[in-house]
């Protein structure tokens, strides 16, 4: 039986020491743990930011290419119509000399 | 004697940064009142895109605004709205406070430049009472380039 300062009975033997080490490495796990997880939380959601941007940027780059093809076609098309016109008009010529 | 000193361009590293971000970087000179604007990434998100241009106006309604030289030799993708907002409304704003000088530096592929053209032509064609006929808009090789010319 143990006795406080005042004489009283302590029921409560006082926990081991190793216990008190445990507890605190547990706490300190704990707040690594939470350490831990806000870390990759953060990392994950620049992680998903950079893909919406890559997202973007793809569907950006194909719209280019969107663009720049009908572009191209736009050009080919006059081309061929000029080639048809000068094709049709050195007929129409030579008709004219003959 | 006066009038050379006057007429003497800056030097890039006489620049002072206004802001430093992800997506770009921009500079200003206020003597001279040139601003230079970096783009730093391969593609700009057209919020961020609108959030620098937001943060360019500060200095040009502070009365920089006799050149703004814009550097895209970063940028790999053209974004259609982005380009249009800038090329319809900032440029149509900034002109009123005074903006008319443009000087812009592309990326060498000649691809781009040639995507750049064809936007170009379009946003013209959709939106036929811009400003760009009043503006002076050149493209340069470098900063120091768009500095002098």
């Amino acid at each position: 039986m143990e006795l406080d300062y005042e004489g009283k009975i302590i029921s409560m033997k006082t926990p081991p020491e190793s216990y008190l080490i445990f507890k605190e490495e547990l706490k300190k796990a704990e707040i690594e743990k939470e350490r831990l997880k806000a870390e990759y939380e953060e990392k994950l959601r620049e992680m998903n930011m950079e893909l919406s941007f890559l997202k973007e940027q793809i569907s950006s780059q194909q719209d280019m290419m969107k663009t720049t093809l009908t572009y191209a076609s736009r050009l080919e098309n006059e081309i061929n119509g000029l080639h048809k016109q000068i094709s049709e008009d050195k007929k129409q010529r030579k008709g004219s000399f003959h | 004697m006066k009038e050379s000193t006057l007429s003497q361009q800056p030097n890039v590293s006489q620049f002072e940064s206004h802001f430093d971000g992800r997506f770009a970087k921009v500079t200003y000179h206020e003597p001279s009142g040139i601003i230079i604007c970096e783009l730093k990434s391969e593609y700009v998100p057209i919020e961020h895109f609108k959030d620098i241009f937001y943060k360019i106006s500060e200095l040009v309604k502070r009365g920089i605004s006799q050149k703004f030289i814009f550097d895209k030799r970063a940028l790999r993708a053209f974004h259609q709205p982005s380009m249009e907002w800038y090329f319809v409304v900032w440029k149509k704003e900034m002109y009123q406070h005074g903006l008319s000088l443009h000087r812009k530096i592309l990326p060498d592929e000649p691809w781009f430049q040639k995507s750049v053209e064809i936007a170009k032509e379009q946003i013209v064609k959709n939106y036929p009472d811009t400003i760009v006929d009043k503006l002076d808009i050149r493209y340069c090789d470098s900063i120091q380039e768009a500095i002098e010319n």
